[in-house]
Order: C-alpha cells, then sequence, then structure tokens
C-alpha cells in the first residue's frame, strides 16, 4: 500500500516538479495516508497508548489519588500479591481462580455453541436467516438488561425456570445464591448473550470455504461427517482461532453479570478479578496495587493467546 | 464644563444602580445529592421553598447524582477544585474523607450560626464528628425497620397491634405464621425470610450489638467481631432457618421484599426507605415498628444522610455561612423529608405531634435514639466487607458461623494491617 503510494508519488512528480511542500503535503503527496490516519491515532495514542504507559506507571507507585501524584515503591505492588499477609494477595488469587473457573467452562461453550449453530444455519433449513437474526438479537442488548432479563427468570422463589421444574415435579433450584448453580447461571446468561456474535463469524468462515472442494470430496464418497472433519474444521482453522482468542478475552474481562446478576457471591466465590481491581481502585482508592493487579491479570492473558496461537499453528504443522 | 458635570451625574448614577444590583444579587450555592428516587422530588421541592424564602439572598442550585459514583465524582471535584458548596455524605463514609482532608471543619460556623448539639437526635449529632472536630450536620437516619402483614397476623390468630419485642416472642409469631396454605406439604407462607445478601448484614450488626458487641479495638487496628457476641448473633440468624424452622433457605437477594409485596410474607426487616414501597402497594395492609430487642440491650443498624462541606481553595466566609444558613433551616423544615422515607435528625421534627401521630412512622421513630453508629474510620467500610461473606457462608451453612467469622476476622486484620 504503502509504497504503491510512493510509487504514485513519484510518478506525479516525475510529471509536474512543483516544489517540495507539493510533494509532501500535496493531494497526492506522501504525507496524505497519514493524514487519514490522523484522527484515530490522536484518540488511539490518548485513549490507548498514553493510559498503558501511565497505569504501568501507577503500579510502581504509592499513588494517592487525592494529591494525583505517587511516590515510586518499584515492584512493591507487585510483592504485595504474593505477600500472604497482605490482603491484596488473597482477594485477588481468589477473584483470578473465579475468572480462570469461568474462562475455563465458558470459552468452549460458546466456541462449540456457536460452530453448532453456524452449521445448522448454513445447512439447508427453511428459515435459516429468522434463525439467525434471533440467535444474534441478544449481542444488542446491554449487560444490565441481560442481567435482568437472567435474574427474574432464574429467581428461586418465583422465577419461571423454577415455576417450569416445579411443574414437572423438580425442586426448584436455588440458581443465584449457591454453588455450581451461580457460575451455571452466569454462563448460561453469557451463552445467550453473547455466542450469537461467534455464530455470525463463523457462519462467514464456512459460507467463505469454496464449494469445489465440498463437491470434489463428495465425488470421492465422503460422508457429511468426513466433509465437516476434513474440509470444513480445517479451512476455519483462521476463523476459529481468531474466536477463540477473541472469545478468551471476553471472558477474561467477565464484570457486569456477575456484578448484576450474584454481587460476586454467595460468599465472594462469582466475583471476578476485573470487579476486584476495579474496588480496590474505586472503593479503596488503591491505584498501585489495582494498577498491578491489572497487569498481572494481562500478563497471563497474553500468555494464554500466545499459548493459544501456537496450539493452532502446531495444529496446522501436523 | 457643564457637560463634564452631567457626564460625571451620569456615572454616579450608573454606580449607584451596580451596586444595588451588587447588593441584590444572592449567593448561588451548588449543592449535590444522592436522592434519584422520590425523595429527589421531596429535597427538590424543600430547595425550591427555601429559594423562595430567600429570595435575592441565597439561591441554592441543586444538582441530583447517582449514588453509585457520587463518592469518585467529590474526588474528582475537590481534586480539581470544582466542588459544590456542599452535599449529602453516608455517616459511615465520612472518616474516609475527613481523614484525607478533603471536607471542612465546622465548629466554628456551626456555633456561630447557632445549631446546637441538644436539638439534634443525639447519635446523629455525635455521627458527624471525627477525631474531636465536627465535619457534618445531619439531616436524617435510616434505621433498619420490622415491617408485618396486619391481615396475615389476624388469620393466624395473632393481634396484629402487637408485633413480638423480643427473640422468644419473635420465634413463636414466626412459627405460628409459617404455613403450608393449600395443603400440598410445601410451606407457602414464611415466617420471615432471611436473605443471601442484602440486607442481611444489618441484621447481624443490629442483633450483634444488641449483645454488647463491640467490632474494632479502639484504635481500629484488631477486629473483634468473632466474639461470642458475634457468633451468637449469628448462630441466632441460622437458627432461624435451620432449627425453628421460620424463614426457607436460599433467599434471593430482594425476594422477601418481593414476597412482602405481594402479602406472602409474615415479618420482614428492611431499611425505612422500604416504607414508600409498601405505602404504595394496593392491598397490603402492614405495620412498621423498632426491630425487636434480640438481645440483652437496645440497638438497631442505621444509616444517616449528613450534609457537609468540600474544601475550597479559597475559603469565602460568606457562602459558608450561607450553606450552613440553608443546612439550619432544612433541619427546622425536614417533616416532608421523613415522611418521604427517613427519621428527621432535628428532635422539634421528630418528635412533633404530626410525626409521632403517624401511623406508620410514628412507632418507629423512637429509634432514632438508640441507633447505633461504631466509631467509624477511613478503612470502616473495607473492614467490615468479610463480614458480609461470613454471613452468607453460615446462613448457606457452608461453614459455620463461628469459622466464618474467625476467618473474616483474619481478612479483616490484614486490612486493618495493610496500607
Amino acid at each position: 500500500m504503502t509504497r504503491e503510494g510512493e510509487e504514485v508519488a513519484t510518478l506525479v512528480m516525475k510529471e509536474k516538479p512543483k516544489g517540495r511542500f507539493r510533494r509532501w503535503f500535496g493531494s497526492n503527496g506522501l504525507l496524505r495516508p497519514y493524514f487519514y490516519l490522523l484522527p484515530h491515532a490522536v484518540f488511539f495514542f490518548m485513549f490507548l497508548v498514553y493510559p498503558i504507559f501511565k497505569g504501568f506507571y501507577i503500579s510502581l507507585t504509592e499513588w494517592d489519588i487525592f494529591a494525583n501524584s505517587g511516590r515510586f515503591i518499584g515492584l512493591g505492588n507487585y510483592r504485595l500479591l504474593f505477600d500472604p499477609a497482605a490482603i491484596q494477595n488473597v482477594y485477588f488469587w481468589q477473584a483470578l481462580r473465579n475468572t480462570l473457573i469461568f474462562v475455563v467452562i465458558s470459552v468452549p461453550l460458546l466456541v462449540l455453541v456457536a460452530l453448532g449453530l453456524a452449521l445448522l444455519l448454513t445447512s439447508r433449513l427453511s428459515g435459516r436467516s429468522v434463525f439467525r437474526t434471533i440467535f444474534f438479537m441478544p449481542t444488542a442488548l446491554t449487560v444490565s438488561v441481560v442481567a435482568v432479563i437472567w435474574r427474574w427468570l432464574l429467581n428461586v422463589d418465583h422465577g419461571f425456570v423454577n415455576f417450569l421444574l416445579e411443574k414437572v415435579g423438580i425442586k426448584g433450584v436455588p440458581w443465584l445464591t449457591s454453588q455450581p448453580w451461580a457460575w451455571i447461571s452466569i454462563t448460561i446468561a453469557t451463552v445467550w448473550w453473547t455466542v450469537g456474535w461467534n455464530m455470525i463469524l463463523l457462519i462467514n468462515g464456512i459460507n467463505g470455504v469454496p464449494e469445489e472442494i465440498y463437491e470434489a470430496s463428495k465425488i470421492d464418497g465422503a460422508n457429511a461427517w468426513q466433509r465437516l472433519l476434513y474440509i470444513t474444521l480445517p479451512c476455519l482453522r483462521p476463523v476459529l482461532l481468531f474466536v477463540c482468542i477473541t472469545t478468551v478475552i471476553a471472558s477474561f474481562n467477565l464484570f457486569g453479570q456477575p456484578q448484576l446478576m450474584t454481587g460476586g457471591g454467595p460468599a465472594r466465590s462469582t466475583l471476578p478479578v476485573m470487579m476486584q481491581i476495579y474496588t480496590e481502585a474505586w472503593a479503596n482508592y488503591r491505584m498501585g496495587p489495582a494498577g498491578a493487579m491489572s497487569y498481572l491479570t494481562a500478563l497471563i492473558m497474553i500468555v494464554f493467546t500466545v499459548f493459544q496461537s501456537k496450539l493452532f499453528a502446531q495444529r496446522a504443522d501436523d | 464644563m457643564k457637560r463634564f458635570r452631567y457626564v460625571l451625574l451620569g456615572l454616579l448614577l450608573v454606580c449607584c444602580f451596580f451596586s444595588l444590583t451588587l447588593e441584590a444579587a444572592p449567593i448561588k450555592l451548588e449543592y449535590w445529592t444522592i436522592f434519584t428516587g422520590p425523595n429527589g422530588q421531596t429535597m427538590q421541592r424543600l430547595v425550591d421553598r427555601f429559594n423562595q424564602e430567600y429570595k435575592g439572598k441565597i439561591e441554592v442550585q441543586m444538582s441530583v447524582m447517582p449514588a453509585g459514583n457520587f463518592y469518585e465524582k467529590i474526588i474528582s471535584a475537590v481534586v480539581s477544585n470544582q466542588a459544590p458548596d456542599f452535599c449529602i455524605m453516608h455517616v459511615d463514609r465520612l472518616a474516609e474523607f475527613t481523614s484525607r482532608g478533603i471536607l471542612l471543619p465546622l465548629d466554628e460556623y456551626v456555633e456561630a450560626l447557632g445549631l446546637k448539639g441538644s436539638d439534634y437526635a443525639e447519635p446523629l449529632w455525635n455521627g458527624g464528628i471525627w477525631q474531636g472536630k465536627r465535619y457534618a450536620i445531619p439531616l436524617d437516619t435510616h434505621p433498619l425497620v420490622m415491617y408485618w402483614n396486619k391481615k396475615l397476623f389476624r388469620e393466624a390468630g395473632l393481634d396484629p397491634e402487637k408485633p413480638p419485642t423480643d427473640a422468644e416472642s419473635f420465634i413463636k409469631v414466626c412459627k405460628a405464621l409459617t404455613k403450608d396454605k393449600n395443603g400440598d406439604g410445601k410451606i407457602d407462607q414464611w415466617g420471615t425470610m432471611l436473605s443471601v445478601g442484602w440486607p442481611n448484614f444489618q441484621y447481624w450488626y443490629t442483633i450483634f450489638h444488641q449483645n454488647g458487641g463491640t467490632l474494632f479495638n479502639a484504635d481500629n487496628s484488631q477486629a473483634l467481631f468473632n466474639s461470642k457476641a458475634g457468633v451468637d448473633a449469628l448462630q441466632f440468624l441460622v437458627d432461624c432457618i435451620y432449627v425453628h424452622k421460620i424463614s426457607p433457605d436460599n433467599v434471593q437477594v430482594d425476594s422477601e421484599h418481593e414476597a412482602f409485596k405481594r402479602g406472602e410474607l409474615g415479618i420482614t426487616f428492611n431499611g425505612i426507605w422500604m416504607m414508600a414501597d409498601y405505602l404504595n402497594q394496593p392491598n397490603l395492609e402492614f405495620g412498621a415498628g423498632p426491630v425487636p430487642q434480640f438481645g440483652s440491650q437496645k440497638a438497631v443498624w442505621g444509616g444517616s444522610h449528613q450534609f457537609v462541606l468540600p474544601k475550597q481553595r479559597r475559603v469565602d466566609r460568606n457562602r459558608i455561612n450561607a450553606a450552613i444558613e440553608f443546612i439550619k433551616w432544612f433541619g427546622d423544615h425536614s417533616l416532608d423529608w421523613g415522611f418521604g422515607g427517613q427519621l428527621p435528625a432535628k428532635l422539634s421534627v421528630l418528635n412533633s405531634p404530626e410525626f409521632r401521630q403517624d401511623p406508620y412512622f410514628g412507632r418507629i421513630a423512637e429509634m432514632a435514639d438508640y441507633v447505633y453508629f461504631p466509631p467509624f474510620f477511613a478503612k470502616y467500610g473495607e473492614a467490615v466487607g468479610p463480614i458480609w461473606d461470613a454471613v452468607n457462608a453460615a446462613l448457606l451453612r457452608k461453614s459455620t458461623p463461628k469459622e466464618a467469622l474467625d476467618r473474616a476476622k483474619d481478612l479483616s486484620n490484614k486490612i486493618l494491617a495493610g496500607n
């Protein structure tokens, strides 16, 4: 792209040698593409790059939010997270464990259910577009709406789900107040809410698989199962990798569902790491340790992502 | 020369005019509150009335913001020198802000303007003091209240005007109210409902202080709540569910509130702020009274809204005095505020016949005398956090009350030891 731009620019130069200013700033000038990028770059630096560095700096200080400055203490805040006598140590690892539990149970579901739906909705099913819309619709809702809906549905005493269960003679389940039900409820709500997004990505991926390959395989006598296993899935690998990575990141960022559905309970068992970071920063005003928690969590997420990419790449070599 | 004289005269007139208007320009005060519900409208009405009465002198401009990030807003406002002239603050958050030097000490102004401790309910007035200095003036208190369904009382053969007053009568009454109405072997009407979550900490807190418990030691370096008083209080709540069987287990937050509104629950405990909701519920015949005395002394959980003045970079005594003038005026006119679901802090209003003879508020007004505020400190909110989890764990029988509170004590001590 840049090289093409340069070539065009030099061509223009040869035709009309009109001075330096036009060469850089003219309508076909060398800087032109960068001007298009500028608005985004400004916001990107202001709201992403700068906060990343500022946040990291804060994590190395004893930051006083009231004074808006802090004393540099090196890795002191990180040490707190590994010091058994510090409260941050207890709460952070507990919250991180909770988040990991959620990642482990939600990611496979969010990918597999999305894949199943995508396969169904790309088969010769009547009313595909209607179902596609229905499954995608919850994605448009905000987390507060989702949480309210599921809180009502899953209410122990007068929720619709328990009402149905009691109709068929099953004792009502304490969906939101005891484990493991609290995790199951949060996972169900999350899958219902976000699976449509992955589904749309996978549908596009499946539609992108060339029809000729399927035809050739049919002639060779491959059945539907074999076609799925040896054609669809391998062709979907890049999309699947993308879906897996974004889903893992999204699951790590779990916040709104437990906050609004269970309040992190029962007894902190669904309190995710993001909520703990938020509490540390904005309820306890300890920006330093909160920053340290954020960066440690980010590091873990990066490790996860790299591991995932490696895993997919390895499969490709086989 | 003559012309010049006219010009001079003209200038003089203009000056006079401006000085007059300057004299008449009211002091405009910015006032931040967290009253997003119906009590926000009550507050606005009172502010309007004040502005009417003080027309030309003081004009209060109220801004309402959601409680969720109110305190974050105050911080950033003070840091950037945009703080309001005065605002509302919960009594248990005061220490957090005073200890950081964000609030103005009020002693000199309060005395000069004739505000006296003897005019206010004692615990509320004392709640505004931190380390010997006054930082806040109370508006109200909002204690935990016992609500009971009078219709269900009559059906169970109980006197609807005689609610339980101690642990023994409470259990007896609740047992009479707990029944299987349609005969399917499943209890569908409960005596009470103890939720797993809000506001069960308030239940425990009330009984704990009724048992004579103390949360933290004098210098707030050690948690003391796993004492006998604490364990007994928690055991009592657990027994209500599993021994006396007067409450179901696994009660979801707000379920008890909704069941009471539907008229399917005998007794429930919730804040005084729920009164409006219950009063608006058609066909709900209920009573409101003090929380029974489960322990050896009177005490009840309560919050309190207090007026505070954030520090400004430039001290303007006129503005400060004007703000305190409003606070003083508000105290005298807080009857409507009380009926909005609060106990007014000012004794003349709290003990007025209008308030005392109200069938709902009259009975609970006495709680303003013994609502219990512990000595708050900056980390109070964080340090009681583990108790919230302990109460839940015990009510779910994940651990015994003793184990749960021991664990909470360790966590609290870690919080108190950290910086």
